[in-house]
């Protein structure tokens, strides 16, 4: 489908010195001069900038180039740029190949020979490539404008409300039987010390109560599938035994459920029943009855819930619900969950009672936590001096190796609440203190201020062993006092340990299901870490909060909120480009074994009843190519990456074309020839 | 004598210490350590000294000296520090690199020499090779010899092993493996690590 002679353009970019101060770009250039079909080859030092893509513009104008190839960054960040130049200066976008010899070859290649060398190769290997591209066309899908929101936190009720407010509908998924997530534990935020519950709580009721917003809680996505403007998600609507419509959350079955359960929310400090609501606050206040533990669903007998129920809202036969719906993109804001500090044998948690968790003790100074506020001892004493242990978890090999960011700050406040309710001595150890926000190292100042122990070091134990008089009913907290070079046994009467933030269970299968990718340490991988924080590399997919690295409220708001607006840009777009390249198949060849459809991940492939042959759905198609390398009798092939482009990029990366000089026609270069360089 | 600047590079390459870089200065090796009150610097602090060189105070320390390989350390730094790989490569260093060899060093040979020519610790032997070294000390510690004599807590006969030919082969070969130097060092270290 060659319409014409190839007439090649390449172009070298120095990127400031990223390349440049690597690799010889006027060597490479002029070597690219002298490789087939090449009418001209330029190197300028930022292609992405305006002149840059002039410079292509009008060379394809004057010099009636129909094949493009840059020599730059990674496609990643700059094929469309190029693209829409090849597009505007009147040949097809799919005329143009991009050669990455920056993250490829500069800022990997330590000799800058190789690395010259490597840039030849790379652009040679675009230039053989460039010749067999054809003509594509991208397709146009509208977009769906309504959003699923999973993950009813902070950063998830936020997005659902500026989308909803925008007049976008608007589900938010939550797999707890009440939205608000680990905010809603809280009691004080630092550094301004807003009570938690006032500036959340109407947050809650407003997604309760807003007409855009289709609330699920006690649900969860099991199933994602379409693409970006179009996708279909089905959600499982786990049954609450207790009919939504009718219950009027008054909260008499709780006081009669004879049953008792360690409570979650409250980090099993305090017992709940089998049906409960999570916290007085709860949105949506209907009750759910927990099977596990209902003792009629264990023993066939009770019912005295439904007994007691006036409103007749109790219904045992609720069976599970699966919906589907249909929305254009999807924002995950899961959230994270504490760090188990059980594994950390030596802090004692779970064999001292007077260790806690840092949610725990944000329970314990809660209002509506197991001891309404006050800090006390399980014993109801008022302790004298309580230890607060940074660093449990983060900032360790064993077991989470990055800094979680918001211990320092909430360890402080810590501090300040029990001077301010106990006046204990409070003891901070700590390896670092991080405080860096508006107003936190103010923050820090007024709690040193107050008369709080700083005390550098991470601590080494924990335990009960009596050593001297002061020590008998108290904890010993050991630790080197790193600044001034002892090592101190701290008694104190409450211990807490500052946990770190580790990713929500679940959040393995939610990006299985929408095809992203998590880091090392778990977190969901960004597009880009600077300039696309909110997106994922799957169009349309959004992250927003803590399930992309640990945040503090306002930055998980502010993400919210940011997603909402990527969200709304998408849906005001209305209509959508998508990539060209898909999958196709000849049904001359296809003899319909299906092997194609098993590997495809987005079901984009279908067998046709009639003829018995496969087809590409292309709206769905991504372009991944795996049924290309399934199909047994090769019979699809991927467009923009068939045999003949990508066999001729690897001849130009293999073949040394310094060994073979004198008259030289690509079509004629046999495998003999070839020789690695 | 070697200065400072060259101790520590013997230090982060022939004996692997480069490791010590990642040190945050936590303190939890210095907390956990049971002997860190007799020391003249912790873990942490020596480990700080060692990064800028101070290498005449850390060799002439007693830290390694008192280390007893309890990796109470090893297991809890954050770090994944081999602290206690550190702390025999620095005795192994003060042995060979310092100008005035610490008394604890006879002490190690003391009992390093009966092992050597028995294949078996004999605690009458190793306290005369001491008493010899240091005759001060040993006077001092006479009414304990005594006591333990009394009560039968003295062996004074060594025992050779019965295979002590092979014992000394053994002896030998790690001799000869030591002194091809730290090359396979590194290796052994990961390998105890997984």
């Amino acid at each position: 489908m060659r319409e014409s002679i190839p007439k090649i353009g390449v172009y070298v970019c120095h990127c400031g010195t990223n390349i440049s101060g690597k690799v010889d770009v006027d060597a490479v250039s002029q070597y690219a001069a002298t490789l087939p079909n090449v009418e001209t080859a330029r190197n300028f030092k930022f292609m992405c900038s305006n002149p840059g893509q002039q410079l292509v513009i009008d060379d394809i104008k004057e010099k009636g180039l129909n094949r493009v190839v840059v020599a730059s960054c990674s496609p990643r960040m700059h094929e469309k740029t190029f693209r829409k130049a090849c597009q505007t200066a009147g040949i097809n976008p799919y005329y143009f190949q991009m050669a990455c010899i920056r993250e490829h070859d500069s800022w990997v290649t330590e000799d800058p020979d190789q690395a010259t060398k490597k840039a030849k190769d790379l652009v040679r290997g675009a230039v053989f490539r460039v010749t067999h591209h054809q003509q594509l066309t991208s397709r146009v899908v509208d977009i769906n404008p309504n959003v699923l929101v999973i993950g009813g936190g902070i950063a998830g009720m936020q997005a659902a409300l500026d989308i909803a407010d925008g007049g976008k509908k608007v589900y938010l998924v939550e797999r707890e039987p009440s939205i608000g997530g680990n905010m809603s534990k809280f009691d004080k935020t630092f550094p301004t010390l807003d009570c938690a519950a006032c500036i959340s709580t109407p947050k809650l009721v407003a997604v309760g109560q807003h007409e855009n917003i289709e609330l699920m809680t006690y649900s969860e996505v099991i199933d994602v599938s379409g693409f970006v403007g179009n996708f279909k998600i089905k959600i499982k609507q786990k049954p609450r035994y207790v009919d939504a419509d009718k219950c009027t959350g008054c909260g008499v079955c709780s006081e009669k459920c004879p049953s008792k359960v360690l409570s979650e929310f409250d980090h099993e400090l305090t017992n709940r029943k089998a049906i409960y609501t999570p916290f007085p606050q709860s949105v949506p206040n209907t009750r759910v009855i927990d099977a596990d533990h209902c003792i009629y669903f264990k023993k066939n007998r009770c019912r005295l819930c439904e007994k007691f129920c006036e409103a007749n809202a109790i219904d045992f036969e609720q069976k599970e619900k699966i919906v589907e719906v249909d929305v254009g993109s999807v924002i995950i804001a899961t959230g994270f969950e504490t760090f188990d500090p059980v594994t950390i044998s030596q802090y004692g948690f779970g064999r001292f009672p007077e260790v806690y968790t840092s949610i725990q003790f944000e329970r314990i100074n809660n209002a509506t936590g197991p001891t309404s506020g006050k800090i006390l001892t399980k014993d109801g004493r008022k302790p004298e001096s309580v230890a607060i242990v940074h660093c449990v978890g983060s900032r360790d090999k064993n077991h989470m190796k990055y800094c979680s960011r918001v211990c320092c700050m909430y360890s402080m406040k810590f501090a300040h609440l029990v001077h301010e309710k106990t006046g204990a001595e409070v003891y901070e150890f700590y390896i670092d203190i991080r405080s860096p926000g508006k107003g936190y190292e103010e923050f820090y100042n007024r709690v040193q201020e107050e008369g709080t122990h700083f005390i550098r070091g991470k601590v080494a134990q924990i335990t009960d062993i009596v050593d001297s008089p002061e020590d008998r009913g108290k904890l010993v907290v050991v630790a080197e006092d790193t600044l001034a070079r002892k090592v101190r046994r701290i008694p104190v009467d409450m211990v807490v340990l500052s946990v770190g933030l580790k990713p929500s269970s679940g959040i393995e299968d939610i990006v299985r299901m929408v095809g992203i990718s998590l880091d090392s340490d778990g977190w969901i991988n960004e597009l880009h870490p600077k300039l696309g924080p909110l997106a994922t590399p799957s169009d349309g997919i959004f992250v927003a909060g803590c399930c992309q690295g640990p945040k503090d409220i306002p930055d998980s708001v502010a993400q919210g909120q940011g997603a909402a607006g990527e969200a709304l840009s998408l849906i005001s777009r209305g209509k959508l480009e998508i990539e060209a390249s898909v999958a196709n198949i000849d049904p001359e060849k296809c003899m319909g074994c299906r092997q194609c459809e098993d590997v495809c991940f987005y079901g984009a492939i279908s067998l046709n009843p009639v003829s018995f042959v496969c087809e590409v759905n292309e709206a769905i198609c991504k372009g991944c190519g795996n049924c290309t390398a399934t199909c047994p009798n090769k019979a699809i092939e991927l467009k923009h990456f068939n045999n003949d482009e990508i066999l001729a990029e690897m001849e130009g990366i293999l073949f040394n074309f310094d060994k073979f000089q004198g008259d030289f026609n690509q079509d004629e270069i046999k495998p003999d020839i070839i020789e690695p360089v | 004598m070697t200065d400072n600047t060259t101790l520590k590079d013997r230090f982060f390459k022939k004996y692997h210490g480069e490791e010590i870089q990642k040190c945050i200065q936590c303190g939890t090796c210095s907390g956990s350590c049971p002997f860190a009150p007799y020391m003249d610097f912790g873990p942490r602090q020596l480990f700080a000294m060692a990064r800028e060189a101070d290498m005449d105070e850390v060799l002439n320390s007693n830290t390694m000296w008192f280390c007893v390989s309890c990796y109470n350390c090893v297991v809890k730094c954050p770090r994944d520090i081999s602290i206690t790989d550190h702390m025999y490569s620095l005795k192994k260093m003060a042995a060979k690199e310092s100008v005035k060899p610490p008394a604890m060093l006879d002490l190690y040979r003391s009992f390093n020499s009966p092992v050597e020519k028995y294949g078996r610790l004999t605690d009458a032997a190793a306290m005369a090779e001491f008493g010899l070294r240091h005759p001060v000390a040993a006077l001092k510690n006479m009414p304990l010899g005594v006591k333990l004599v009394l009560k039968k807590r003295l062996e004074i006969k060594p025992r050779p092993l019965d295979n002590l030919s092979g014992f000394i082969k053994v002896m030998e070969k790690a001799e000869e493996m030591e002194n091809q130097e730290t090359n396979g060092k590194l290796a052994n270290m990961e390998s105890t690590k997984q």
